[in-house]
């Protein structure tokens, strides 16, 4: 259908994940609706070693687009993730961990973590993420796909950690596999419509040009099309995100494979441990006023206790995000859009926000002031509600005497935050905003995981006795055991040798 | 949590009262908290709601009501949706179903789909594609469906009662625990000097009721919140004009709908609630736009049975307090705000207060930030409702004629809150409806509402496009075709209730025959 009316050239132009997860999806959602996709390849970024960490929301996409999960997890050397260990953040708390699933079961509809803060002060000492079958498991060196065995207790989840490199090359197989035209080149030019300002074509180096109608911008922090070519500005958190830049190296694999990875804090920042199938990929993320990259490089190592490769990649960036996503007839997703702090694993994500709200807002007329409205306001919404979540874990650290940390234990909280915090700490009061992404049971992990433990809580969970109670967490731990016993390793899911060592309750 | 039990005290034996008490019984033991009621029955209840919204079933099932008794007992009937007449244009019927229109076909609604299809020649209406609008239209009813693949899966249902006999019902049942129940009229309210708390509560017989929380269930008098604690009142008149209500109850005749009707009227509009024993009615109005004489002329000329009694004439303001709780007060029900039983909200408001308040309940300090967050919760749900209402008026297309006082055309042309502005602009656009967490009205109400009020998109979602329009007519065909089917196979709301709840020597369902 070529309906001159409606906006039908649409020119994706980035590199890398970003790249290929709008083709992919954008391909998925309109390749018979009368579109014309055309997808401009810029340079990859990409270097050995590099890992995508996802959020538990990423097979869904998987799904959509028609990825099938073995041969992607085999050319991504890639491994399920049940939670994220949180090590270090305190001293005198154990790690925790924020497991992809329920915590517990609702008793009486009362959220089942008031009856836990209630017995906590009784005495109780099963910690919260004793309640998480995600984390037990992960505990246990287990791992195992959500099925019927869990159904009707808690709901389950899993993500990914993804080798980059491989992953871009399965998603790119698959979108050139089903027809979708790529240009490859450097961009020499955003020409843009005189009177408008609407960007007319890219124009590229090796002379080509590509005309269209909208553009998506995928080509990462350098935001090539939305910041370089149209001059929307950037808005950054650096005043709540002081940690500035990224080292990336990796470790040999680990054996067995842990299900999940490990978020460590040290002195100036914290240390990201994600395992692959055929290597460990290891983040620093820290701040320069108070490391030197050799000072950080050297605390990888202490902190991992691995032989880290002695050539680490270090890029800096600035956590914050454009002043708009959307402008004129250009849709920036991803970090072209929005650079968030690498903590939570949250990046990944961001892509995919920004395809879904543009799938269902795909301009009907060129005059897109109206979705382009609505998308701006969303997006930004859903980016600060994940900012506020990554902050937590900055403002709640309990590792005092140390100048970065105790910075961020000062650090003023964007209002809803405060707000959020403060009804938490006051009643165990979980409030959950429009657009989030995180949802109860990640905040709850997250904030007990802390140590914000709640002064009150719900007063209807006294409406049952304390015996009662206690039966119903023996239940639930009975019940998690006997789900958990049974699971197998993390190699057994990926159709590899097991593991010599399965560790046993 | 305390080492002595909260003293609290409900002022007020409405709806709103008893539900507060009875949540409160239920939900707190004795050593933590004391309840005492204040009632007069010189003080009539309003009781203006008899038509609720399915969280009033969980509310029933958090108390333990058995079903069949409580509808016994309050003449109730079952409620899948509100059928709304001659809103847009004189002559126009849609359902608001407490249901979906379809279920999404790719992650897209079925509405955007049925946007394309009709684009693309004569499609049956969107009711066609909603199993309780269908239920609806063909007086059946029966539970829904826990298989979630089954298009009876994709409702809730609701009651119509008669809120006097439900409070009597709370009444007896929060007695029965041992809720102590004082009669009289309250002639002064003293305060604690030292920060203006309410301290006790003087009776008429002398007595002196002291507290350490008060709920204000005064109704529109809002005795302790306003009187007392002067919280001041948001004015929402020029939004929604409407001032009076005149009720009467009428014999029963008809159809023995499973649902309630609100008809446009020329100053605003008549309900008409069926219960076991007799029809419920009443005209809202507003003042400025008809005297009350020419009011009630409007409603006994659209009752369809016999008058039971003389219309009886209510006096409110559309609002809301800006702070429902204040110090040790807080108002629940109709001292807390007041909207038009359009949307049979009212109930539900009181409600979800009550289990609010519970979720936030005080210890002798009251922690500033509980009432914060309960304040924040009941705004948010009172602006949700008063958007959600505020559309209904303003999206019509009434001409002069329709329109002989002027109401409609004022409602149409009045400039309307900018939250429901957004909200209208892209629905008109292209049918696009954001999904808010907190409140009332997921996307498939504004469907409803927009649609059944001739507001029609100008385009649909383009993921649409991604499917041929023949095989999205077959795929909407198949829905139809499931909905009616499973439609076919339901009992009549009559039969169904007379099996389920009915006295056998009442003579309800009289007129029931007509299904």
């Amino acid at each position: 259908m070529s309906d001159a009316t409606r906006p039908y050239r649409l020119v994706i132009v980035g590199r890398d994940d970003a790249l290929w997860l709008s083709a992919n999806i954008l391909w998925r959602a309109f390749a018979d609706a009368g579109f014309d996709i055309t997808v401009v390849e810029l340079p990859s970024m990409l270097r050995p070693g590099d890992v995508y960490p996802t959020l538990k929301q990423q097979e869904a996409y998987h799904s959509l687009i028609g990825l099938r999960e073995a041969p992607m997890m085999q050319a991504a050397q890639a491994t399920y993730s049940l939670g994220q260990r949180f090590s270090n953040w305190q001293k005198t708390r154990p790690p925790f961990i924020h497991g992809y699933s329920t915590y517990g079961r609702p008793i009486n509809r009362v959220p089942f973590h008031h009856y836990w803060v209630k017995a906590r002060s009784q005495g109780l000492k099963a910690e919260f993420d004793d309640f998480s079958i995600n984390a037990v498991a992960a505990k246990n060196g287990r791992f195992f796909f959500p099925g019927e065995d869990v159904d009707g207790f808690a709901i389950c989840d899993y993500a990914y950690h993804l080798e980059a490199q491989g992953y871009c090359k399965v998603l790119k197989t698959v979108a050139t596999g089903r027809g979708v035209k790529v240009i490859s080149g450097r961009i020499a030019e955003v020409a843009r419509d005189g009177e408008t300002g609407d960007i007319s074509e890219i124009r590229l180096s090796g002379g080509q040009s590509v005309a269209g109608d909208i553009f998506v911008d995928a080509s990462g922090a350098e935001s090539a099309l939305l910041g370089k070519g149209l001059d929307v500005g950037f808005e950054s958190w650096r005043k709540w995100f002081v940690c500035d830049r990224l080292m990336t190296t990796y470790a040999p694999a680990l054996s067995p494979l842990p299900s999940f990875s490990q978020i460590s804090a040290f002195r100036s920042g914290w240390t990201g441990v994600y395992p692959l199938q055929s290597c460990t990929a290891v983040q620093q993320i820290y701040a320069s006023l108070d490391m030197t990259d050799e000072q950080a490089f050297e605390a990888g190592g202490i902190v991992t206790s691995m032989p880290l490769n002695p050539s680490p990649v270090v890029s800096a960036y600035e956590a914050g995000l454009r002043h708009a996503f959307w402008e004129n007839n250009c849709i920036a997703v991803g970090e072209a859009a929005a650079v968030l702090d690498p903590i939570d694993s949250v990046r990944m994500h961001v892509n995919l926000l920004g395809l879904s709200h543009l799938a269902s807002l795909m301009p009907v007329t060129r005059d897109c002031r109206i979705e382009r409205a609505e998308y701006n306001r969303n997006m930004r919404s859903a980016m600060e509600r994940i900012r506020d979540y990554q902050l937590c874990h900055y403002l709640l650290n309990q590792r005092f005497g140390q100048p970065l940390w105790d910075h961020c234990r000062m650090l003023e909280a964007p209002d809803a935050l405060r707000y959020k915090l403060d009804m938490f700490a006051a009643r165990g009061r979980l409030i959950v905003y429009d657009d989030e992404t995180f949802e109860d049971d990640d905040w709850l992990a997250m904030l007990l995981g802390h140590g914000l433990i709640p002064q009150s809580y719900d007063p209807l969970a006294d409406q049952i006795s304390d015996a009662d109670a206690i039966a119903q967490f023996q239940k639930m731990l009975g019940f998690m055991h006997s789900v958990v016993e049974p699971m197998t390793s993390m190699e057994a899911a990926l159709g590899r040798a097991p593991s010599p060592s399965v560790r046993t309750f | 949590m305390n080492p002595t039990p909260m003293k609290i005290v409900i002022l007020g034996g409405g709806t709103a009262g008893w539900m507060t008490a009875a949540a409160f019984s239920k939900a707190f033991k004795p050593d933590f908290c004391s309840v005492r009621l204040i009632e007069s029955d010189e003080i009539g209840a309003v009781g203006v709601g008899e038509a609720t919204l399915p969280q009033l079933k969980d509310f029933n099932d958090f108390l333990g009501f058995d079903e069949a008794d409580f509808m016994r007992e309050t003449n109730a009937t079952f409620k899948l949706g509100i059928d709304f007449r001659n809103w847009g244009r004189t002559g126009d019927s849609y359902i608001h179903p407490f249901g979906i229109h379809g279920q999404a076909i790719n992650g897209v609604p079925l509405f955007q789909y049925w946007l394309k299809a009709r684009a693309g020649g004569d499609m049956p209406s969107l009711e066609a594609y909603s199993f309780p609008i269908m239920a609806c239209r063909h007086l059946k009813f029966d539970f829904p469906s826990d298989d979630q693949r089954s298009v009876r899966s994709t409702f809730s249902y609701a009651y119509q009662f008669d809120a006097v006999l439900y409070a009597k019902y709370l009444r007896r049942w929060t007695q029965a625990r041992g809720l102590q129940r004082t009669e009289g009229k309250v002639v002064d309210v003293a305060l604690r000097p030292h920060d203006g708390f309410i301290q006790s509560l003087t009776l008429s017989s002398g007595e002196v009721i002291e507290g350490d929380l008060f709920i204000d269930c005064s109704g529109f008098r809002a005795l302790l919140i306003s009187q007392t604690l002067k919280a001041e009142w948001e004015d929402w008149t020029p939004w929604l004009p409407c001032d009076r209500a005149l009720a009467v109850p009428c014999d029963r005749a008809g159809d023995f709908t499973p649902y309630t009707r609100a008809t446009a009227q020329e100053a605003g509009w008549t309900w008409r609630i069926p219960l076991q024993h007799r029809t419920g009615n009443g005209y809202v109005f507003s003042s400025q736009f008809s005297s009350e004489d020419r009011a009630a002329d409007v409603l006994m000329g659209a009752l369809d049975g016999g008058a039971q009694a003389e219309p009886r004439l209510l006096k409110f303001a559309a609002g809301r307090r800006k702070t429902s709780w204040r110090k040790n007060c807080v108002a629940i029900g109709l001292a807390s705000g007041f909207l038009e039983p359009l949307e049979s909200t009212s109930i539900y408001l009181a409600q979800i207060a009550s289990d609010f308040l519970i979720r936030m309940f005080p210890d002798r300090n009251f922690d500033p930030r509980l009432s914060d967050e309960f304040n924040r919760m009941i705004d948010i749900e009172y602006d949700r409702v008063r958007d959600f209402l505020i559309l209904h008026y303003h999206a019509n297309q009434k001409t002069a004629e329709e329109d002989p006082t002027g109401l409609w055309r004022y409602v149409r042309e009045m400039s309307v809150p900018d939250t429901l502005l957004e909200k209208m602009e892209i629905f008109r656009h292209r049918g696009h409806i954001h999904r808010y967490r907190d409140g009332l009205f997921a996307p498939p109400s504004w469907v409803a509402v927009y649609t059944g009020q001739n507001v029609l998109p100008t385009h649909y979602d383009r993921q649409v496009d991604n499917m041929s329009l023949d095989m999205v007519r077959q795929k909407m065909e198949e829905m139809r075709g499931r909905v009616a089917a499973n439609v076919d196979a339901l009992p009549t709301h009559a039969d169904f209730l007379r099996s389920y709840c009915a006295l056998s020597d009442k003579d309800m369902m009289k007129g029931a025959g007509h299904v």
